[in-house]
């Protein structure tokens, strides 16, 4: 019913295009997992090695620590939830479901009592006798999930599959998502370029870029402190300014920057192969300014409020710093600071939100 | 921004002309047909009164009704056999050979489609008559020892049609297969159906409608032509279309070769009812 | 077993290839006949047939009929029906459906009804038959294959790029003219072609409608009446070698798109 899985080295390559290089990663069984990256990434193509549809140039794929090299998709622990769903049209909603436990010989009574006690699950028990053209976008998402689940994977693989929905129903169906993951304690690796979702669902989050694997954790690591400066812009906006690493002792580091001298503890040093006299980047995210004085925070001085915009639940600012009022940096304040265009606001940093990566 | 009204005048004038050049050249001819068919030939002349009399006379003369059956069972015969083979051929190129000679083989597939229609029925007599090709090699191979009489008989006419739609039959199931999305065939493997079960449970179902739609074009096409069964299938078994052509160009007699081609009509339509009717279902 | 799959697949395809290549080879190999007869032995190669068809003047000029009714009237076709789909497509009109029917009717009706209809009403009103009554057939037969093929290809995607170059100052013609004709130009390319292979291989309502001017198919089939002739043949072969050529400049020229494969991430 579940299984860790393990890719070894994973390769491929398209005629002279690398699409994965060197892939190792491992997900825990049960574990909600996500493939995040920008549409070219090899997401898609990692899963669809993981399915049996794709088979890799190199490297061997695991699942429950056995090996399905030349094993083919119906004859692995796996199953796929296709970003059009698939469904076939010419069946009912309970056809469709019962689908394979029938390929897979289950008599037609129990696949139909298997099919009912998903859809219930996913809420469709009253849609069986419908036609996938009969229902909304979600429920059809909800039936091919459903149809998934009815052939008791270890693993299910989802490809972008809330791709098709608006955002209001794609909020809604993460969580419902989540839910069922929690229900059935499958491992479910989904795949997708919005990070908002992959933050709402996932226990990790790998994120991936031109084929390789720029970081993997659990959400609030891979956005907080990100391991390298593509996962750190991805992940959300931030502030990236470049510094010069000027002297480090065991607890603090000293960085030169466009607006001064800067002493932060040596934990916001993100990466350990920097040396003294390198350049890096200070990374700071929007929501980290404050207004207020507060202990143990960075003064950044005075800045000029050159556009601020009302974004719902915060405010949206660009800033120039009279340090350095070439470049502009974006902040968010609270939706009651009363931040206008023009304004001039002396701004300060929590010092240990402030993180530096390498180049 | 000119009212609703100004934009469909707009509209329809670029409609107009279409629609004045079907109304001239083929709703007006057929109203004259219509009513030809109810006026009687007598000696050289036409007689002006409305009757029944040739469509009566339909069913009071057997051979008419027997081309009408011959044309009915040659056609079945033909869509039939059209459909067996054609199927397998285009799946076999959607499937099995590889994308980049699948339209190399396709254009292969439908060369001969270019040859004049009626040289391609006299092609088919040059292997299939007497002195032709298919006996001399027959004979020479030592299948048989005397010349298998084909031409000028049904099987001749068959022959021919099947050739024909074969060739559109292929294009069109081919086109109907490609256009399937790869993750239905995907999804059905991934959930434990064998390459059979596939077809048979996913692949088939979902292109029965193309095939339908290529049946019945095979139906009307087949049942409507002239030049095949008349090169082929001689002056033996008499189709629809050779006595409607009989009665035009041998007799004059237009009033009757109106009513059986209304009749003619009639049958497609019976077709094209139930074929659409039976789409229909099959979308809800 | 996959072996004996790999197998079956290849001999149906031989077999398959072999019935639809049957007839044409037949015909192209006994045109070159040296003898009178286009049947076994092969006895040649010869040129001599395909010379006695050039020198035949009702030959080429039921050739040159042909062409001239097919690629003319192929015109008339595609532009009504263009104009036609461009309505229908472009404008919200009550009670189009069953004017859309009536229009693309004629596909579903025998050019044999179809020609009969045209021969008693021209019999009637009294105009004699010619090329130019063949031509009005046909572009009766095409317009509705025209029609629907490139209303088929006039999806909402263009409209808001239509909707741009009027924004833009284009007038109503300047917009259908150089915004709309040129975005669906391989479809009226196609639907033109497709139009001019019909018409000129299209028998009955020649047949019909034709009495001193012949077209090619009506000439050929009056030399069927002299039996099987190696002459014929060499028609035949001719014929198909000048479809053969149009098909593939179409294929290889105006219809290729290199299609890379999709790299999906």
């Amino acid at each position: 019913m579940t299984a860790r899985v393990e890719f070894k080295q994973i390769k491929k390559r398209f005629d002279d295009f690398v699409a994965l290089d060197e892939i190792n990663l491992d997900i825990e069984a049960g574990d909600y997992a996500v493939l995040l990256g920008p549409s070219g990434c090899g997401k898609t193509t990692l899963l669809m090695i993981l399915a049996g549809f794709i088979p890799p140039t190199a490297g061997d794929v695991l699942i429950g620590g056995q090996s399905y090299q030349h094993v083919p998709p119906s004859k692995r622990p796996t199953t796929t939830m296709f970003q059009d769903y698939a469904l076939f049209p010419h069946m009912t909603v309970a056809a469709n479901v019962m689908f394979g436990p029938r390929m897979r010989g289950i008599s037609r009574r129990h696949a139909a009592n298997r099919a009912m006690d998903l859809l219930e699950m996913v809420n469709l028990a009253g849609s069986h006798r419908k036609k996938p053209h009969e229902l909304s976008g979600g429920q059809r998402q909800r039936v091919a999930l459903a149809r998934a689940l009815a052939v008791e994977p270890d693993v299910l693989l989802l490809d972008e599959p809330l791709g098709a929905l608006d955002l209001k129903l794609r909020r809604q169906m993460q969580d419902e998502l989540k839910a069922i993951q929690r229900k059935v304690g499958t491992t479910f690796i989904h795949v997708t370029h919005d990070q908002e979702e992959a933050m709402a669902i996932a226990d990790k989050i790998v994120v991936m870029n031109h084929g390789r694997i720029e970081d993997s954790g659990s959400a609030d690591r891979v956005y907080l402190r990100p391991a390298t400066r593509f996962t750190a812009e991805f992940m959300g906006e931030i502030n990236l300014i470049p510094v010069k690493l000027s002297s480090q002792n065991g607890s603090s580091i000293c960085l030169q920057s466009p607006f001064g001298v800067l002493e932060l503890p040596s934990s916001a040093l993100l990466t350990d192969t920097l040396r003294q006299g390198d350049t890096a980047q200070l990374g700071i995210r929007p929501e980290h300014f404050r207004l207020t004085d507060r202990t143990n925070a960075l003064s950044l001085g005075i800045a000029t409020v050159k556009s601020a915009a009302f974004f719902g639940a915060y405010v949206r600012a660009l800033l120039s710093l009279e340090a350095d009022p070439d470049r502009l940096l974006i902040a968010h304040f609270p939706q009651d600071s009363g931040i206008s265009e023009g304004q001039r606001i002396s701004i300060e940093i929590y010092r240990t939100s402030i993180i530096v990566l390498s180049n | 921004m000119p009212s609703e009204a100004a934009l469909q005048r707009k509209g329809w004038a670029f409609v107009v002309p279409a629609l004045l050049w079907t109304l001239a050249f083929f709703i007006i001819p057929f109203a004259v047909m219509v009513m030809y068919s109810l006026w009687q030939r007598a000696g050289t002349s036409l007689v002006k009164t409305w009757s029944f009399d040739n469509y009566a006379s339909f069913f009071e003369k057997s051979h008419f009704v027997a081309g009408l059956i011959n044309s009915l069972e040659i056609t079945a015969l033909v869509t039939v056999i059209s459909i067996v083979l054609a199927y397998p051929l285009a799946w076999i190129i959607a499937e099995r050979v590889s994308p980049r000679w699948q339209r190399m083989a396709l254009i292969l597939a439908i060369l001969p489609f270019w040859t004049s229609y009626v040289v391609r029925s006299y092609a088919w007599l040059l292997v299939l008559s007497r002195n032709g090709y298919l006996n001399q090699t027959l004979i020479n191979l030592g299948v048989i020892d005397t010349p298998l009489e084909i031409a000028a008989t049904r099987v001749a006419t068959v022959t021919g049609f099947v050739h024909f739609f074969v060739m559109l039959l292929t294009l069109t199931i081919y086109a109907n297969l490609v256009q399937l999305s790869p993750n239905y065939r995907r999804a059905a493997a991934d959930l434990g159906a064998n390459g059979f079960q596939t077809f048979w449970h996913v692949i088939l179902p979902l292109t029965i409608p193309g095939v339908m739609v290529g049946a019945f074009l095979t139906f009307v096409l087949c049942i409507g032509d002239y030049i095949t069964p008349q090169i082929l299938g001689g002056n033996n078994e008499l189709v629809l279309p050779q006595i409607i052509m009989l009665q035009i160009t041998r007799r004059a007699d237009f009033p009757t070769a109106a009513a059986l081609s209304i009749i003619l009509m009639v049958v497609i339509s019976i077709a094209y009812i139930a074929c659409a009717r039976w789409l229909k279902m099959e979308r809800t | 077993m996959h072996r004996l799959r790999t197998i079956g697949v290849a001999g149906y395809l031989l077999l398959l290839y072999g019935f639809i290549f049957l007839p044409v080879v037949t015909l192209v190999l006994f045109s070159f006949q040296e003898g009178r007869f286009p049947i076994p032995p092969f006895n040649g190669p010869s040129l001599k047939w395909y010379q006695a068809v050039f020198s035949d003047n009702k030959l080429t000029s039921a050739l040159f009929n042909s062409l001239m009714v097919a690629l003319i009237s192929s015109l008339v076709s595609c532009l009504l029906g263009f104009l036609a789909a461009y309505g229908f497509a472009r404008y919200r009109l009550p009670g189009a459906a069953p004017i859309k029917a009536a229009i693309t009717a004629p596909l579903t009706v025998s050019y044999l009804i179809i020609g009969f209809g045209l021969l008693v009403t021209f019999n009637m009103i009294g105009v004699s038959r010619s090329l130019l009554t063949v031509g009005i057939g046909h572009v009766v037969i095409n317009t509705p294959l025209c029609f629907a093929i490139i209303y088929a290809s006039m999806g909402d995607h263009q409209l808001n790029i239509e909707r741009a170059a009027r924004d833009l100052g284009a007038n109503d013609w300047q917009v259908m003219l150089r915004v709309t004709a040129p975005m669906l130009l391989p479809s009226i390319i196609a639907a033109y072609f497709l139009s001019v292979t019909f018409s000129w291989d299209e028998f009955i309502i020649a047949f019909l409608l034709s009495r001193f001017d012949v077209t090619l198919p009506v000439e050929i089939w009056s030399l069927l009446r002299s039996g099987l002739n190696p002459k014929t043949n060499a028609v035949g072969s001719v014929v198909f070698l000048i479809s053969v050529v149009i098909v593939l400049l179409l294929e290889f020229i105006i219809f290729r798109r290199g299609a890379p494969r999709d790299r999906k991430s």
